[in-house]
C-alpha cells in the first residue's frame, strides 16, 4: 500500500532574529542576527556572555493570565509558535474530528527557569513548602500538553527530548503518525527556553559556547576559520503537518511536502561527534532513502552548522561522503549563524526555513562568513541570500549524545 | 483599607489568580463561585501563610468554603500576634 503523504500548511515561530514567521524570514534573509549581550540573568561571571534572547514575547497575546503564570517560559515559547501555524494553516477545529490532531513536540531540556527557581525555594524554605504545580510546570512534557489543553487535540501527545536533534525528531515522528494513520494533523515543533543562570552555567562548564563578547551578532559563525563554539538561544517553532487528501479537501495552502526523515545514532560519545562524520553521513543517507531520492536531486542543504570546531568540520566531510561530486554543487547554509543555537527549538526553526526556501525560491545566507575554514569548502552561501529554484531541500540535525535525524522536504506537485 | 486579611485576599486572588474584583465577597464559594481548583486554593493558603506568618494545617484548608471562611481561618491564627504585614498594594 502506499504511503500516506503529508504536507505542511501552516508555520510559526518566535526566534532571536524575530516574532513571528514574517520577521523572522526576513531577518534571516538579510542576514540580521539576534544575538546580543545576556539581558536575562547576570552573566557577567562567565567567559561567554552572549545570547539568543527572544525579546517583546508577551505570553497574555497566546494565553490566559492564570495560565501564564503557571507555565514556564518554554511553554509560552511553545504556545506562541503553535498559536500561529495553527491559524497560518486556516484550520477550522471546531469542524475537525479532533481525536485525529496530535501534538509531538521537542524539547532539550524543559521547564528549567521554574525548576531552578523552586529548587532555591526549596533549600530556603524548606522544600515541603514548593510550588503545588511544580511537577507539571517542569516536566518537559508540559508543552505538548498545554497545545493539546488550549486547542482540544485528542491524538497523540508527546514530547521528544534529543538535545539539539529534538525538534528534527518531532516532525520527522509526526510524519511517522500521519504516514501510519494515527492522525491526519499533527501540530509539531520545538521549544525550549534554557537562559537560566544555572543552565546557561552548565553549558559554559563544556566549554562550548562562543566567546566573541565584543561582537555578538557576529559571534555564530558557522564554517567560518574564526569560529569558537555556539551561542545558546531560546526560541519556539511549529509547523503543521497534513494528510494531503485532507489538506487538500479544505483547500489549504501548502509550503512543501515532507517526503523523508531518519534517525539514528553516533554511538561515539556524549558530546564529541565521530570526527570522520560517518554517523551524520549515516542519518543523511537513511533519509534520502526514506524520501526514495538520490543524492543529485537535492538542491539545497541546510546545515546543522553550529559553530563548534567539531560539528562543522565533520559535517563537511558527511556531506562529501554522501553527494560526492554533487556536494560542491549544493547550496548549503546554517540557519544558527543569525538564530544561535536553540538547542531542542533549532531542527523546528530550521525546518521552517527549508520549507519558505521551497515555496519562495530564495535560500538564506550563512551569515558571518568571511573566510571559511579550509576543512569547510563546499558553498555555503556565504552572507548574501541567493534565489534558487529548490526542488528537493535536507535539512540536518545532529545532537549531544549523537542523536541524529534529518528531514526532506520537497515542493509539492499533485 | 478597613481589613489587611480580607485586603490582602482579595489582592491575591484579583492579581494571581485573575479573579475579577466584583466576584469577591465573603460570601463567594471559593471552588463554586471563583473557579479555583485544589491546587490554586493551596497556592493560595501558602501565599496567606508567608504573607502572615501563620501555618494552617491541611485539615483546618478542608474546612474552608469561602472567601470569609478563609479570612476568618486567617484571623484566627494571626489574634494575640503582632500586627500583621499591611496588605500590598
Amino acid at each position: 500500500m502506499a504511503r500516506r503523504r503529508v504536507v505542511v500548511t501552516g508555520l510559526g515561530v518566535v526566534a532571536p532574529n524575530g516574532l513571528g514567521v514574517a520577521e523572522f524570514w526576513q531577518a534571516t534573509l538579510e542576514g540580521r542576527s539576534g544575538i546580543g549581550p545576556v539581558t536575562g540573568f547576570d552573566a557577567s561571571i562567565f567567559d561567554s556572555r552572549i545570547a539568543g534572547e527572544v525579546k517583546g514575547l508577551d505570553p497574555l497575546a497566546f494565553l490566559p493570565p492564570n495560565v501564564a503564570r503557571k507555565t514556564d517560559r518554554y511553554v509560552h515559547l511553545g504556545i506562541a509558535a503553535s498559536s500561529e501555524a495553527l491559524r497560518d494553516s486556516g484550520l477550522e477545529l471546531d469542524r475537525e474530528d479532533r481525536v485525529r490532531i496530535g501534538s509531538i513536540i521537542g524539547s532539550g531540556l524543559g521547564g528549567v527557569l521554574f525548576h531552578e527557581e523552586q529548587i532555591l525555594a526549596g533549600y530556603e524554605k524548606g522544600a515541603h513548602r514548593l510550588n503545588p504545580l511544580c511537577v507539571p510546570r517542569i516536566t518537559p512534557n508540559a508543552v505538548a500538553s498545554h497545545i493539546a489543553i488550549q486547542h482540544g487535540l485528542l491524538g497523540p501527545n508527546l514530547v521528544i527530548s534529543t538535545a539539539c536533534a529534538s525538534g528534527t525528531h518531532a516532525v520527522g515522528e509526526s510524519l511517522r503518525k500521519i504516514q501510519h494513520g494515527e492522525a491526519d494533523v499533527m501540530v509539531t515543533g520545538g521549544a525550549e527556553a534554557p537562559l537560566t543562570q544555572f543552565t546557561f552555567g552548565a553549558y559554559a562548564a563544556m566549554r562550548v559556547l562562543s566567546k566573541r563578547n565584543d561582537a555578538p551578532e557576529k559571534a555564530s559563525r558557522p564554517f567560518e576559520r574564526g569560529r569558537d563554539g555556539f551561542v545558546l538561544a531560546e526560541g519556539g517553532a511549529a509547523l503543521i503537518l497534513e494528510e494531503l487528501g485532507h489538506a487538500c479537501r479544505r483547500g489549504a495552502r501548502i509550503y512543501a511536502e515532507l517526503i523523508g526523515y531518519s534517525a539514528c545514532s553516533g554511538a561515539h560519545h556524549m558530546v564529541i561527534p565521530d570526527p570522520t562524520g560517518s554517523d551524520a553521513a549515516h542519518a543523511m543517507t537513511l533519509a534520502l532513502r526514506d524520501a526514495g531520492v538520490g543524492p543529485a536531486d537535492v538542491g539545497y542543504i541546510k546545515a546543522h552548522g553550529t559553530s563548534t570546531q567539531a560539528n562543522d568540520v565533520a559535517e563537511t566531510r558527511a556531506i562529501k561522503d554522501v553527494f560526492g561530486e554533487h556536494a560542491r554543487r549544493i547550496p548549503i547554509s546554517a540557519t544558527k549563524s543569525v538564530t544561535g543555537h536553540s538547542i531542542g527549538a533549532a531542527g523546528a526553526i530550521e525546518a521552517i526555513a527549508c520549507c519558505l526556501t521551497i515555496s519562495q525560491g530564495v535560500i538564506h545566507p550563512t551569515a558571518n562568513l568571511d573566510e571559511p575554514d579550509p576543512e569547510c569548502d563546499l558553498d555555503y552561501v556565504p552572507k548574501t541570500a541567493r534565489e534558487a529554484r529548490v526542488d528537493i531541500a535536507l535539512s540536518n540535525s545532529f545532537g549531544f549524545g549523537n542523536a541524529n535525524a534529518c528531514l526532506v522536504f520537497a515542493r509539492f506537485a499533485p | 483599607m478597613a481589613d489587611p486579611i480580607m485586603g490582602r485576599i482579595e489582592s491575591l486572588l484579583a492579581t494571581d489568580l485573575s479573579i475579577p474584583q466584583d466576584k469577591i465577597r465573603p460570601e463567594a464559594d471559593l471552588r463554586h463561585d471563583l473557579g479555583l481548583d485544589s491546587f490554586a486554593a493551596v497556592e493560595l493558603v501558602f501565599a496567606l501563610e508567608e504573607a502572615f506568618a501563620i501555618k494552617i494545617s491541611e485539615e483546618e484548608i478542608a474546612e474552608v468554603k469561602t472567601v470569609g471562611d478563609l479570612a476568618a481561618a486567617v484571623r484566627q491564627k494571626v489574634q494575640g500576634d503582632a500586627p500583621p504585614a499591611p496588605a500590598q498594594p
